[in-house]
């Protein structure tokens, strides 16, 4: 089940028994903007459609699910990625969450500290000499990256 | 350019070790110098991999000369290890994951990860993967695993590789384990036997490659779902009982004596390079009718076997080659596939209109024969139709001669796929076309698959075929093509053809030549024809 936040707001509501036109129900939703809503939505309703028509093909699901994803990774900006992993965090929908986590972890990939500083927007608060102490330490690790 | 305002940072943590546990573990350590945030999340991420990309197999490779760099290397790699496991148990941090791939040479090397291990049972790890990969072939100088790991109440994965698991005699304890896989580890039947009876909650076994081994007996296991026993040297007997058991793969090659009987709730079958015979897989099939899907292969002891089942979805027989009869009375059957010789006999009682029967011709078979007619008509009952490993298209011509006395084989295939090894001239594509056409007189689509060599590189291309059909206007006439068949031919009824991806457009030459005699040949020969399309392949 998608969006498992929502359907526990509507076992809680049945279980109160306090109107039926649930069709009608606002669900509040404070932590998550309209735009990543919109996107998860989206995502869901095409994952949905995709498990539908391959109804026996599971290779066929990953494989079309493969190719939406790729294709909606293109539009979406980095700054975003970070609101729909919350979003999706919050609402509990774990194949979206896991697909953005990994959106995020495949994007820095290999690349250098001062990409993913820039990435992220990301800015040092180390004390003077902290910060190259620490990468003398772990100066082996910094071997074979990748050229931005 | 637009100012990038850091947001990832404020994620709770937890997301933060999971996007990080899919990057290699040398740019998690790298990612502690962004900033402190990051290096407390990375000193702190329950996922530790290391694996071949932290341990390079370049700097273990037999070949490599162990200079002072690579010993500098070596120590440094070891060093991080042991002070991260260190803080770890200091601050009382548990590891959720836990991989180890590295090679053991000396006796230093094993007493250090027997205490990394001691450090990771203690952190009460779930997934324990350990590969101690290693160019010898002697089980027996294999690193002994420690006791403690199994006595860990902690771990629900363990996975070991290259690793000795047979002087061990005391208690097993593994009582969240649910997934265990051993990949060439040295034992013995006594150890596997208690090894599994002390996992009350296990669910999946997977047992591979593994020395030692001469008779595999599990009973009384009421949570495993899955069995999967493959490769293992030395193995005679298999006897699982396990009631809710829902796979079972056995792939031994010297086993002659199996019993899965009491696995009465099994759904998925896979039977390989066994020694048994017809009375003992007959028997199986029958005592176990909940099976859904059966593959058997490469058991060269079978001569005639009996499968009748109403639960049988899909089948799967290949290179049994012994065969010579198999009688299938499956009403539900979807899927078929067949790899083998052509002197079997098919005998079917009951079996549906599948959606995929596969057909993969042996190259030491005769050539086509009323034999072999017969094998692909019953093979045929279904809406697509794959003919795989066919070595040219001289071996997909019906001879006329027979096909004069024979009626189509396929003629209820709606869809079929034909892939040939080797590329083809004109005349050849033309011949090939015509003989499909005869095998399958209403076909909607037809794909041919070919592989070719272009400048040094071998591709594969696919040309598709569409039809469409219309009712002919009946004159009573009986034409001679579709004498046999049920419905007239699509002599009688096509009336349009559209063909894409014909070839490389390099081939400017061929591809030209396929147009024209393809378009004359079926405007010759389908009566009521109106549209003909050639797509050939766009760049």
């Amino acid at each position: 089940m998608k969006f498992c936040a929502v359907k526990q707001y509507f076992d809680d509501e049945n279980n109160n028994n306090i109107t039926s036109g649930a069709s009608t129900t606002m669900i509040p939703l404070p932590n998550v903007e309209s735009h990543p809503l919109a996107i998860l939505i989206t995502y869901c309703k095409k994952h949905l459609k995709i498990k539908a028509n391959n109804a026996d093909n599971k290779k066929e699901t990953e494989k079309e699910m493969e190719q939406y994803e790729q294709e909606l990774l293109k539009k979406v900006m980095p700054q975003e990625l970070t609101e729909l992993i919350l979003a999706a965090n919050y609402l509990n929908f774990k194949e979206a969450l896991d697909f953005f986590c990994r959106a995020v972890a495949s994007a820095i990939q290999n690349k250098s500290i001062e990409f993913v500083r820039k990435f992220f927007g990301l800015e040092s608060d180390f004390e003077l000499g902290e910060e190259e102490k620490l990468r003398e330490e772990f100066a082996w690790s910094f071997e074979g990256v990748d050229e931005d | 350019m637009e100012v990038v305002v850091d947001k990832i940072s404020e994620l709770p943590e937890p997301l933060l070790h999971y996007i990080l546990s899919f990057l290699p573990i040398k740019q998690v350590v790298q990612s502690s110098t962004l900033s402190k945030r990051w290096n407390h999340v990375c000193s702190t991420i329950p996922v530790l991999e290391f694996d071949k990309s932290f341990f390079e197999s370049k700097l273990w490779c037999q070949d490599t000369k162990e200079t002072c760099e690579i010993q500098r290397k070596k120590v440094e790699l070891y060093h991080f290890v042991e002070q991260n496991l260190l803080s770890r148990r200091r601050q009382g941090l548990s590891i959720k994951k836990f991989t180890l791939a590295v090679c053991l040479s000396t006796p230093k090397s094993v007493s250090r990860v027997n205490r990394w291990i001691e450090y990771v049972v203690k952190s009460d790890v779930e997934e324990l993967n350990l590969d101690f990969q290693t160019f010898k072939w002697k089980w027996k100088s294999y690193y002994p695993l420690p006791q403690n790991i199994l006595l860990a109440k902690s771990i629900t994965v363990l996975r070991l590789k290259a690793c000795r698991l047979d002087s061990y005699f005391g208690d097993i304890n593994l009582s969240s384990l649910k997934i265990l896989s051993l990949y060439n580890v040295g034992t013995n039947d006594q150890i596997i036997q208690n090894l599994v009876a002390g996992c009350p909650v296990i669910e999946d076994i997977g047992i591979e490659n593994c020395c030692g081994l001469k008779c595999i007996q599990f009973s009384g296991l009421p949570k495993v779902k899955s069995i999967e026993l493959k490769s293992n040297k030395g193995v005679e007997t298999v006897e699982l009982e396990a009631s809710n058991i829902y796979h079972v793969h056995i792939q031994q090659f010297e086993a002659s004596k199996i019993n899965l009987v009491p696995c009465k709730n099994l759904k998925l079958l896979m039977l390989g390079k066994l020694h048994i015979t017809d009375s003992c897989f007959n028997y199986h099939i029958s005592q176990l009718p909940l099976i859904e899907y059966l593959s058997v292969y490469w058991c060269d002891k079978l001569e005639s076997i009996k499968i009748s089942s109403h639960r049988l979805k899909t089948l799967h027989i290949l290179k049994c080659d012994k065969l010579v009869e198999v009688e299938i009375n499956t009403p539900k059957l979807c899927k078929l596939s067949y790899l083998g010789g052509n002197t079997i006999s098919f005998s079917v009682t009951a079996l549906a209109y599948l959606s995929k029967a596969t057909y993969q011709m042996l190259h030491s078979d005769a050539p086509w024969n009323v034999k072999k007619m017969e094998l692909l008509a019953n093979l045929s009952n279904s809406k697509l139709l794959e003919l795989l490993n066919i070595n040219s298209t001289k071996d997909m011509v019906i001879p006329k001669e027979l096909r004069d006395i024979v009626s189509s084989p396929s003629y209820r295939v709606k869809q079929l796929k034909v892939e040939i090894s080797k590329s083809f001239t004109t005349h050849e594509f033309i011949e090939l076309v015509d003989s499909l056409l005869w095998i399958s007189p209403r076909l909607e689509l037809l794909l041919i698959t070919y592989g070719e060599w272009i400048d040094k590189n071998w591709y594969r291309e696919t040309i598709s075929f569409k039809f469409s059909y219309e009712k002919p206007i009946l004159t009573g006439e009986n034409y001679s093509c579709c004498k046999f068949l049920p419905d007239p031919c699509w002599r009688q009824c096509l009336k349009s053809v559209t063909i894409e991806n014909c070839r490389e457009p390099a081939n400017v030459e061929t591809v030209k030549a396929d147009k024209e005699i393809l378009e004359k040949y079926f405007y010759e020969n389908a009566k009521i024809l109106e549209s003909f399309q050639f797509n050939p392949k766009v760049e």
